[in-house]
C-alpha cells in the first residue's frame, strides 16, 4: 500500500497506456473482452483517483505525492508528476468521465478495437497533463490527448464528421504551433535551461517584455482548446461530429486542458504577465458569455445547443481565472468540474435519445418525458446544472465567479450574469420543447435508458449533487493552493 | 599491418566485405537461364542483408582513434552514424528483396545490391573523414552509386527522366561544392577540416564565408534543402522503392553527419548560420506547402522530406552539443519514420507495375491490413511530430536547442509549419482509416513486412519517451567533433 500511495500517480497514468497495451494485443472482434479490459482499466483509474482525493492533504499549498526522476538533464527535462488543490479535481474528473464514457459506449459494434485503443491514448494524455510539473512532458501528453480527436470523430462520429474533425485538429495544433515556442522559451528566458514548471515559477526571473509575448502566446495557444472567442468555432461543430462518449470526454475534460493550461502554466510562472492580459481575458471571457448563450438561443440541434453552452460555459472559467482573486480562482476551478460532470452527463442523455430517435433536431421531438422518463430526467438535471439552480455543483462555480467579477470588474460581472439568464432561456425552452407536451406518435415505443447503461448516468447526476449539496468538498481542497496562487499574483 | 588501427575500419571493411561478395554473385549472372538468374537475385538480396547487419554489429563496438594518416577519424560520432547507416542499408536491402514490386529486373539485383553497398560505404567515410579530399571521395562514391540505382529501375520511361535529373543537378552542384572547398584550401592552405576552421575563424572574410557556403552546397544537396531539392520529388516518385527509400532514409543520415562536419568550419560566423536559418525557414514553408497538393504517397514523402530538412536545419542555429546531438538523434528517428513509409509503400504497392503510388492506394488499409495501417499511423504522426513518438522528442530538442541560438521567430515559423504539415499527414491517415474501400479483402503482405514495422514502432515510440537511453551518448560523441 505504500508503494502505490508513493507512486499512485503514475499508476494511475499508467492504467490507460497498459489498457491501451493489452487492447492492442487482443484480437480484432473479440469485443466484449475488448470492452471488459477498456472498462477494468477505466474502472481502476476512477478508483484511484478517489484514492487520490482521499490522501490529498487540504492544509498545504504544497505539490503532493510527488514523484521525480531525473530524465534528460542536459535539456532539463525532468519527469515530475504531482498534484496540488488546482489539479487534484481535474484529475477525479478525468477518471469519471473516462470511466463513465466507456460505459456509455457498452454497445458499440463498430471497429470495437480502435476506438478503446484512441481514447485510452486520448485520456492518457488527459492524465497525464493534469499531473504533469515539467513542461516536456505536459506538452507531450497535452498533444497526445489532442490528436486521436482527428480519428474518433473522423471514423466514428456523425454530421459532417470528416470536416469537423479536420477543423478541430488544426485548430488544436495551430494552438501548439504557438506552445512550441512559448514553452522552449520559458526554459530559455528564464535562463535556468530547466522545463520543471516548479523552479521556474519560483525562480525571480525578471521576464520583461518577453513574458508578455510568452504569457500571450500561452493564452491563446492553450486558449483555442477552452474555445475563448474568437477561436471557438472548432468547438461546436466538434461536439455535434462527435460520438457520445468522445463528446463526453471532448467538453467533460479536454476543453478543460486549455484552460487548465493557462492556469498551470500561464498565470503560475508567469504572474505580471497575467496582471497586464487580464483585462483582455475579461473582455474575450465576456463575449464567450454572451456570445455562447446567444447563439445557444438559436439553435435547433441538441448537441449544438449544448456546444454554444460549452462555449458560453467556459467564458465562466476564464472570466474566473481574470478576477485573480480567491473566490474567482476557486470558483473556475469548481466550474471546470461541474460544467465537465454537466456535459458528459448531458451528451450521453443526447447520445442516448439521438440513437434511438435518430434526431437531435428539437422541433422534430417532443413530449419524450412519457416515452424517456430516466433520459429526460437526467437530461433536466444536466440542463438545471448548465443554468445555476442552487443543490447543483454548478451553482456555486458559477456563484463564486459572478462574485469575485462583479467585485472586479463591475460592467463585465453585470453583464456575464445577463447571459446567465439567456442561458436558462434556451435551457428552459429546449426542456420544455422536448421533453413535455404532447407525446408523439413517432417516438411512443421507444426504450428509456436500461438499466446497465444507467450506473454511468446515475454516477454523474450523482457526483452533480453531491458536490451542489456539500461545496465544502472542493472548496476546502482548493483553498490553501488558490490562496497561494492569488499572492503571487497579487505580487 | 596494424591489426589495432584495421579493427577501427571494421563497418567499412564489413561492407566493402559485402560488396566483393556481391561482386561475385554479379558474375556469376551470364546470359543463363531465369532460373539461375532468380537464384543469383535471392542471393544478392540475402548477402546484402546480413552483411549489412553485420556491419551494423560492428559499429555498435565502441572505437577510438585516427587512420590514414590522421584524415580519418573514428569516435563515437563516426560510429553511432555508421551504425544508423548500416540499419538504413539493411532497411532499404531488405525493402527491395526479391518479390518487391519486380521494379528492379531480376538479372540488375545483384548489381543493385553492390551499388547500394558502395554507396553507403561512401557514406560512411564521409563520416569520418576530416579533411576535404577524403570527404569529397565520399560525397561522389555515394552519390554516383546513387544515381545508378535509381536509374535501375525496370520500366521504360520516367525513371530515366528522373534519374538524369538526379544526376546533372548532383554533378552541377558538386562542382559547386569542389569549388568552394578549392577556394578554402587556398585561403588556408591545408585541407584539414579543422585546420580550415581555424584559419577561417581567425580570418573571418567574406570570401571565407562564401567559400564554406558554396561547399556545403553538395551536402545540402543530398538533404534536399530548398533550392537544391529539384530532383526530390521526381526521383522519389519514380524510382524503384528500394532505391528511394535509401535516398529518403540513410542518404539523408550520412548527409545530416556530413553536414555536421562541415559546418564546424563556420562555427565563428553568425552570418552564415543566419543564411542556414533563412535556407530552413524557405525549405520548411516550400515543402510543407507543396506537400499539402501532392496525390501521390511517394512524392509526399519527398516534400516532407524538404520540410523535414528545414527543421534539421533550424536546429543547427544552436551552435552547439545540444543541437549537434539533436540532429543525430532526429536523423535517427527520421530513418525509422521513413522506413515504416516505405514498408507500407512495399507493402501497399505489391503487384504494382508502376513505381508510383497514389494516395488512394492506401484506402480502407485499416480493412485490408490492420497491423500495416497502424505502422502508417505511428510512421506518419511521428513525421508529425506527435507524441508520443521519436519524431516528437527530437523536434522538440530541435527547437530547444534553435532557441538557445537565439532563434525565437523562428520556431515560431517552424511551429505554424508542423501545424501545416500536420494537414496532409491526416489526409494520408484519413484515407487508410476513414475512407473505405471497395474490395475489402485483406491485403496479401509478406509475412516479416508488418512485423518488422511494428518492432520498428516500438521502437520509435520508446526511444521517444527514453531519450536519456541515447543523448548522453550523442551528446559525448559530438563533443569530440566540435
Amino acid at each position: 500500500m505504500a508503494w502505490l500511495d508513493a507512486h499512485i500517480l503514475t499508476i494511475i497514468l499508467m492504467c490507460p497506456v497498459v489498457g491501451l497495451g493489452i487492447v492492442m494485443l487482443i484480437h480484432n472482434g473479440k469485443d466484449l473482452l475488448i470492452k471488459q479490459v477498456a472498462a477494468v482499466s477505466s474502472g481502476l483509474s476512477l478508483v484511484l483517483s478517489l484514492r487520490v482525493w482521499a490522501l490529498f492533504d487540504a492544509s498545504t499549498a504544497e505539490l503532493q505525492m510527488v514523484e521525480r526522476v531525473a530524465w534528460l538533464p542536459s535539456a532539463g527535462i525532468n519527469y515530475i508528476v504531482g498534484v496540488d488543490g488546482l489539479s487534484l479535481a481535474m484529475v477525479l474528473l478525468t477518471g469519471i468521465v473516462f470511466f463513465t464514457g466507456v460505459l456509455t459506449m457498452w454497445e458499440l459494434t463498430n471497429r470495437v478495437k480502435e476506438y478503446f485503443a484512441f481514447t485510452m491514448a486520448l485520456v492518457a494524455g488527459v492524465f497525464g497533463v493534469f499531473i504533469s510539473q515539467d513542461l516536456f512532458f505536459f506538452f507531450l501528453f497535452y498533444e497526445l490527448a489532442v490528436l486521436p480527436m482527428y480519428l474518433l470523430i473522423a471514423i466514428w462520429g456523425s454530421t459532417r464528421r470528416e470536416f469537423a474533425a479536420m477543423k478541430l485538429t488544426l485548430f488544436l495544433l495551430a494552438g501548439s504551433a504557438l506552445l512550441f515556442p512559448a514553452l522552449i522559451g520559458l526554459a530559455h528566458y528564464s535562463g535556468l535551461n530547466t522545463f520543471d514548471m516548479t523552479l521556474l515559477a519560483e525562480a525571480d526571473t525578471d521576464w520583461g517584455g518577453m513574458g508578455l509575448i510568452l504569457f500571450g502566446f500561452i493564452y491563446v495557444g492553450f486558449g483555442v482548446l477552452a474555445g475563448i472567442f474568437p477561436f471557438h468555432t472548432w468547438s461546436p461543430i466538434g461536439h455535434v461530429a462527435a460520438p457520445t462518449a468522445v463528446s463526453m470526454l471532448h467538453a467533460g475534460v479536454l476543453m478543460k486542458l486549455g484552460a487548465y493550461g493557462v492556469l498551470r502554466i500561464g498565470m503560475i510562472i508567469l504572474p505580471e504577465a497575467m496582471g497586464s492580459w487580464a483585462p483582455v481575458i475579461a473582455v474575450l471571457a465576456l463575449c464567450n458569455i454572451l456570445y455562447g448563450a446567444f447563439v445557444a438561443l438559436g439553435q435547433t440541434d441538441l448537441k449544438y445547443m449544448i456546444g454554444y453552452s460549452s462555449v458560453s460555459h467556459m467564458g465562466v472559467v476564464m472570466l474566473g481565472l481574470a478576477t485573480m482573486t480567491h473566490a474567482g480562482i476557486s470558483g473556475a476551478i469548481f466550474q471546470m468540474f461541474a460544467h465537465g460532470i454537466m456535459t458528459a452527463l448531458f451528451f450521453s442523455c443526447v447520445g442516448h435519445i439521438y440513437d434511438r430517435t435518430h434526431t437531435r433536431e428539437i422541433s422534430r421531438l417532443g413530449g419524450l418525458f412519457h416515452t424517456m422518463p430516466r433520459a429526460s430526467t437526467l437530461f433536466i438535471i444536466a440542463g438545471m446544472a448548465g443554468i445555476g439552480v442552487p443543490c447543483l455543483a454548478s451553482f456555486w462555480a458559477e456563484f463564486l465567479v459572478f462574485v469575485a467579477a462583479v467585485k472586479t470588474w463591475p460592467i463585465i460581472g453585470i453583464l456575464a450574469i445577463c447571459g446567465l439568464v439567456a442561458s436558462a432561456l434556451f435551457v428552459l425552452r429546449v426542456i420544455q420543447k422536448t421533453f413535455f407536451g404532447p407525446p408523439l406518435e413517432a417516438w411512443k415505443d421507444l426504450p428509456d435508458i436500461s438499466n446497465g447503461m444507467l450506473p454511468a448516468r446515475l454516477i454523474l447526476a450523482g457526483t452533480l449533487l453531491v458536490f451542489g449539496i456539500i461545496p465544502g468538498l472542493m472548496l476546502t481542497n482548493l483553498d490553501e493552493s488558490v490562496r497561494a496562487l492569488v499572492a503571487v499574483l497579487a505580487g | 599491418m596494424d591489426w589495432g588501427l584495421a579493427s577501427l575500419f571494421l563497418p567499412e571493411l564489413a561492407l566493402l566485405g559485402t560488396a566483393l561478395g556481391l561482386f561475385v554473385v554479379t558474375t556469376t549472372v551470364g546470359g543463363g537461364e531465369s532460373a539461375d538468374l532468380r537464384r543469383a537475385g535471392a542471393m544478392a538480396d540475402r548477402v546484402a542483408f546480413f552483411g549489412a547487419v553485420f556491419a551494423a554489429l560492428l559499429a555498435l563496438v565502441p572505437a577510438e582513434g585516427q587512420l590514414f594518416f590522421e584524415s580519418y577519424a573514428v569516435g563515437g560520432f563516426s560510429q553511432s552514424v555508421k551504425l544508423l547507416l548500416c540499419l538504413g542499408l539493411a532497411g532499404s536491402a531488405w525493402l527491395s528483396r526479391g518479390a518487391a514490386r519486380g521494379q528492379v529486373s531480376v538479372r540488375d539485383r545483384p548489381e543493385f545490391h553492390l551499388f547500394l553497398t558502395l554507396a553507403t560505404f561512401g557514406m560512411a567515410m564521409l563520416t569520418s573523414a576530416t579533411e576535404l579530399v577524403g570527404f569529397y571521395v565520399g560525397l561522389e562514391l555515394s552519390a554516383y552509386c546513387l544515381y545508378l540505382l535509381v536509374a535501375m529501375t525496370r520500366r521504360e520511361g520516367d525513371h530515366a527522366e528522373a534519374a538524369l535529373k538526379y544526376f546533372i543537378q548532383g554533378a552541377t552542384l558538386s562542382a559547386v561544392a569542389l569549388f568552394g572547398m578549392s577556394i578554402l584550401y587556398g585561403l588556408s592552405g591545408t585541407t584539414s577540416i579543422a585546420g580550415i576552421g581555424a584559419a577561417v575563424t581567425a580570418e573571418p572574410t567574406t570570401l571565407a564565408l562564401a567559400a564554406v557556403l558554396l561547399s556545403l552546397v553538395g551536402v545540402l544537396f543530398k538533404l534536399a534543402v530548398f533550392p537544391f531539392h529539384f530532383w526530390a520529388p521526381d526521383v522519389y516518385e519514380v524510382a524503384n522503392d528500394g532505391a528511394a527509400s535509401f535516398i529518403a532514409a540513410a542518404s539523408k543520415v550520412g548527409a545530416i553527419a556530413a553536414l555536421l562536419r562541415l559546418l564546424t568550419l563556420g562555427l565563428g560566423h553568425d552570418g552564415l548560420f543566419w543564411i542556414l536559418g533563412g535556407l530552413a525557414v524557405a525549405s520548411m514553408t516550400y515543402g510543407n506547402l507543396a506537400a499539402l497538393v501532392q496525390k501521390d504517397l511517394k512524392r509526399l514523402l519527398a516534400y516532407s522530406g524538404v520540410a523535414q530538412a528545414g527543421y534539421l536545419l533550424m536546429g543547427l542555429m544552436g551552435r552547439d552539443e545540444a543541437a549537434w546531438s539533436a540532429a543525430i538523434y532526429y536523423g535517427a528517428a527520421y530513418l525509422g519514420l521513413l522506413l515504416l513509409c516505405f514498408i507500407v509503400v512495399v507493402e501497399v504497392g505489391r503487384g504494382r507495375e508502376d513505381a508510383r503510388l497514389p494516395i488512394s492506394a492506401v484506402n480502407g488499409l485499416y480493412k485490408k491490413s490492420p497491423m500495416l495501417a497502424m505502422v502508417l499511423l505511428v510512421g506518419l504522426l511521428g513525421l508529425a511530430g506527435v507524441p508520443p513518438t521519436a519524431g516528437f522528442t527530437g523536434k522538440w530538442l530541435l527547437f530547444k536547442a534553435a532557441l538557445d541560438g537565439g532563434a525565437f521567430w523562428l520556431i515560431l515559423v517552424a511551429g505554424i509549419n508542423n501545424t501545416i504539415a500536420i494537414y496532409y499527414y491526416l489526409i494520408v491517415l484519413k484515407a487508410a482509416y476513414v475512407d473505405d474501400v471497395e474490395d475489402p479483402t485483406p491485403l496479401q503482405t509478406s509475412p516479416l513486412g508488418p512485423k518488422l514495422g511494428v518492432a520498428i514502432s516500438l521502437a520509435i515510440v520508446l526511444f521517444g519517451v527514453f531519450p536519456q537511453w541515447v543523448m548522453p551518448r550523442l551528446l559525448d560523441a559530438v563533443a569530440a567533433i566540435l
